[in-house]
């Protein structure tokens, strides 16, 4: 190698590593002048901006008119934009007004038609965040759009404008994207398709007979994400389909509803041999809290699969009051260790322990006496955390009454717990208490 | 036998010359792709909005895992930070590695824990799981207590745990955006069905101002160390993995800061429990049982910068961590050479893991090597004057190229240091780091090398000193200036 080239490289090196030295700071130089220009045009326009919007016999929308792409056109366009986010339905019109008279919209679409990719995509954006209705045949063409991100936001826009002729379009764009995700997001379009409320149904509803099941069960799930009571049927005969993954989404779908009508077919679901079927029908008939499926959703704590048993519990647990004697039962009778640890974290989960404990000083024997049973049958099954939490915040009767409790559950932690109280207690007749239970708990 | 020798080295020289060429050329060319990459993702974000506005009820759950060993110092900011984030559908998972400090105590204390006996379903083996604890004010928060047994024990607990079909691992000594979820997540909704991993930026910490697990004003640490790692930092992450994930080929997600699909992982046996860097060694594991299966998948990196850790302060914690790391490669190598340069694993077999072999593990050996021996060699006469500015040229020269090239990148995508001052150290240090900082780096990467020929794996703790707060002005109800 010459000793020339040498030099050469090096002086490359060192005068590219110069270069972008230079150009670092250069360009940290123009962009601070160029965002003071900004932030000048921001202080300007953004009370200007309002007070058009708030009072335009007074103001002139000429004071807002600025040369395209210039920091003032930018900073009115931010103002819009903040103005339209904040404002109420019927404020829209008057700054999408703004927009129009101001020339962004017609930007908007023109970029849109003909922009870069990245400049179609922020157009499409943008007029959906303005709800520009007649943007929605430009949006409509622009699904077919090569570029993935301008599908989506068009997609996106269209939901946001709510414009009903734009549906059919929608749906299509949203059966393609269920064979081809790598053109459009699923969730963009379902999101879309959620923004239509109740006016989407009847699009999607013919689609529940569409030969491709993968197609039915998209559309089940966003009928059921509508939380609109008018699909109730329409979910009720996709329990009935053939395909497991259409009958769980309906069935989760119910659930969202809660609709009581449900409850008979979401039970028959319950010993489907598909487990995620199993799992929404039970989480389903929890959220309905028919207290008839209490029973039903009692045999679900014995599933072979665990999700639906925890499911059970927290279905069960989400009952409350109304499913606490079929719980209780669980923990006293039933011979399956699964079942009753997982009651044992429900009612924990719920807060249900700690009111037990605060019953124990309730002055009803009946309520009184059911809640000892119950503690003692949760204490035999390892509930002992909220025990040992109660007996350091609980006042000296619940601790006392707890210690009784503990002397009839008996094992190896509740004499810690009981032995514990002997020696701390500040309170004699807790003491008192723990050492009789003590004596009685110790082997003899 | 003076000829052999003179042949050996000089050999050996013009090797160091051939390495420092293939990889400053790989250099420049990630450089290249994450320039475009990182320049793309910042237009998306112009439209980026619409994430933030999708309906809540199709925002896919996400547990965020924090595995804690003696954090005492930052883990309730962290916590803290977390249930600020701004998503609407996610759980806080913090695991407690059987911390020797008061890890466990101060979150019970700052989050009024309360002991539950819930059901530990070991899906993926783990050590045993002590007690749960959560707080009735915070449904989204669950403390799990557990026998010592390393990070990757500690992820797989809170696998086991987790309820969402995402889960995200944070660093107990890291904080978050409050959009972090959100724009790690617009990947994932976007593309579902073929996204199982991904990561974002991780920024260095050490000298901000901190209030209430926030960042409240990011300003360059005052110490040299850090600097240097804040310039090691934009390098690795903004030209690096923008770099190799615009190739479809990254094999390194922070785990700092990670999102991860629950089933994907769950496929392939959670964490690996008998390596030191199992967040590397994971998305490995990811990447061979994605292409066993012949399915089709993206492991991506999000350039967005959006989770804030503290790094070493001090020499001794910084070798230690580096010698981790590096020894940490050495076994997932190791762990998956049936992988290297095999075809059957496209881009991953054939370009990025002989990479990281060949220019990541073996090339600090061949770098401390070259300094030795070629230095020597120039001043016994073995090699002449060019040959010598030959290797400086390439050792170092395009070392500062690389590096003021990282921070032209940063300043022209996210420029976080907004001050004047900030940005020219920071161009300064992006020189300094290429004159003693880079190699005692590689010296030490060199260490774990042959600690790891010679069986020495023994894992190095490293310790942290906890965020700055700002204290006295939080007392006194004023704003930082």
């Amino acid at each position: 190698m010459t000793r020339l080239l040498l030099i050469s490289i090096i002086a490359l090196i060192v005068s590219i590593t110069f270069a972008i030295f230079l150009f670092a700071v250069l360009r940290r130089y123009f962009r601070k002048k160029a965002f003071s220009r900004l932030d000048k045009s921001r202080e300007r326009y953004g009370p200007l901006v309002d007070s058009v919007i708030e009072d335009p016999a007074t103001r002139s929308i000429e004071e807002l008119r600025a040369e395209d792409g210039s920091p003032d056109w930018t900073a009115v366009e931010e103002a819009l934009l903040k103005a339209m986010e904040k404002a109420r339905a019927q404020r829209y019109e008057k700054i999408y007004g703004l927009f129009e008279a101001l020339g962004y919209v017609d930007g908007y679409i023109e970029r849109l038609k003909n922009g870069k990719d990245w400049e179609r995509a922020v157009a499409a954006e943008r007029l959906g965040a303005i709800r520009c209705g007649r943007a929605v045949p430009h949006l409509i063409e622009a699904l077919k759009d090569s570029f993935r991100d301008v599908h989506n936001m068009a997609v996106y826009a269209l939901g946001l404008i709510g414009d009903d002729s734009a549906l059919p379009a929608i749906v299509e764009s949203f059966k393609h994207g269920i064979d081809d995700f790598e053109d459009v997001s699923l969730r963009i379009v379902k999101s879309a398709l959620l923004s239509f409320g109740e006016r989407s149904i009847k699009v999607l509803r013919p689609e529940l007979k569409n030969p491709r099941w993968r197609v039915r069960a998209a559309v089940v799930d966003v009928l059921g994400e509508l939380k609109d009571l008018a699909v109730v049927e329409d979910l009720m005969l996709a329990l009935k389909d053939p395909e497991p993954d259409i009958r769980a989404k309906a069935a989760k779908g119910l659930g969202t509803l809660a609709h009581p009508a449900a409850v008979k077919d979401i039970s028959a679901l319950v010993d489907d041999p598909y487990w995620v079927v199993r799992l929404h029908s039970v989480r389903a008939l929890g959220l309905i809290g028919a207290p008839e499926s209490v029973d039903v959703i009692k045999q679900k704590l014995l599933d072979s699969n665990w999700q639906v048993r925890r499911a059970a519990a927290e279905a069960l647990g989400r009952m409350e009051e109304d499913a606490l004697p079929v719980l209780a039962d669980v923990l006293m009778n039933n011979h399956d260790r699964y079942a009753r640890e997982q009651v044992v974290e429900e009612l924990e989960r719920i807060g249900m322990v700690k009111r037990l404990i605060g019953r124990l000083v309730e002055k009803r024997d009946e309520v009184r006496e059911d809640a000892e049973q119950t503690l003692c049958a949760l204490i035999i099954n390892g509930a002992l955390s909220p025990i040992i939490n109660a007996m350091e915040s609980e006042g000296p009767e619940i601790r006392r009454r707890i210690i009784e409790v503990l002397k009839r559950a008996g094992g190896e932690r509740a004499v810690d717990i009981v032995r514990d109280a002997l020696e701390k207690d500040p309170d004699p007749a807790v003491k008192q208490e723990a050492a009789t239970a003590l004596e009685a708990l110790q082997p003899r | 036998m003076n000829n052999i020798i003179h042949s050996i080295v000089s050999g050996f020289n013009y090797g160091v010359i051939v390495y420092f060429v293939a990889a400053n050329a790989v250099y420049l060319f990630l450089l290249f792709v994450a320039t475009v990459v990182v320049l793309r993702h910042l237009k998306k974000l112009k439209y980026g909005r619409y994430q933030e506005t999708m309906q809540p009820a199709l925002a896919l759950p996400v547990s965020v895992l924090i595995a804690a060993y003696n954090e005492e110092e930052n883990i309730v900011d962290t916590v803290k930070a977390l249930l600020r984030l701004d998503y609407p559908s996610y759980e806080v998972i913090v695991i407690n590695d059987g911390s020797t400090d008061s890890t466990l105590k101060k979150l019970i204390e700052d989050f009024a824990l309360e002991r539950m006996d819930l059901v530990y379903r070991p899906i993926v083996h783990t050590a045993p799981v002590a007690g749960f604890y959560v707080s009735p004010e915070i449904p989204n928060l669950t403390v799990v207590d557990k026998a010592h047994a390393g990070k990757a024990d500690s992820l797989n607990v809170g696998i086991n745990v987790s309820r969402s079909p995402y889960f995200c691992s944070v660093d107990g000594d890291s904080i978050l955006e409050e959009k972090a979820i959100i724009r790690l997540m617009r990947t994932i909704v976007e593309n579902p069905e073929q996204v199982i991993a991904n990561g974002g930026i991780v920024r260095i910490l050490n000298g901000s101002i901190m209030r209430e697990g926030r960042l409240e004003e990011l300003k360059l640490p005052s110490d040299s160390l850090s600097r240097l790692q804040v310039v090691e930092y934009i390098r690795s992450f903004l030209f690096g993995r923008a770099g190799w994930s615009a190739i479809n080929s990254l094999v390194i997600i922070s785990g700092t800061f990670s999102m991860f699909q629950k089933r994907a992982v769950l496929a392939v046996g959670g964490y690996s429990t008998d390596t030191v860097t199992e967040d590397l060694d994971l998305i490995i594991t990811l990447h061979e049982h994605m292409m066993d299966s012949k399915e089709r998948y993206r492991i991506l990196f999000v350039p967005d910068p959006i989770c804030w850790t503290e790094a070493p302060q001090t020499l001794s914690m910084l070798a230690r961590q580096r010698r981790r790391w590096h020894m940490g490669l050495a076994e997932s190598l190791y762990r998956h050479r049936r992988m290297l340069f095999n075809p059957k694993y496209g881009r991953i077999g054939l370009i990025a893991l002989p990479y990281q072999l060949i220019i990541e593990l073996l090339g600090p050996v061949i770098e401390i090597g070259g300094y030795v021996v070629v230095t020597t060699s120039f001043f016994l006469g073995a090699v002449d004057e060019k040959f010598f500015m030959l290797f400086l040229t390439m050792a170092i020269l395009l070392g500062v190229l690389l590096s003021t090239g990282s921070i032209l990148l940063e300043e022209m995508s996210y420029r976080r240091y907004p001050r004047g001052r900030d940005f020219l150290l920071l161009l300064l240090y992006g020189v300094l780091e290429n004159f003693g900082y880079r190699q005692i780096n590689s010296f030490w990467r060199t260490q774990a090398v042959f600690k790891k020929i010679f069986r020495k794996k023994k894992w190095e703790h490293v310790k942290k000193s906890g965020f700055k707060w700002d204290g006295e002005k939080q007392e006194k109800g004023q704003t930082h200036p």
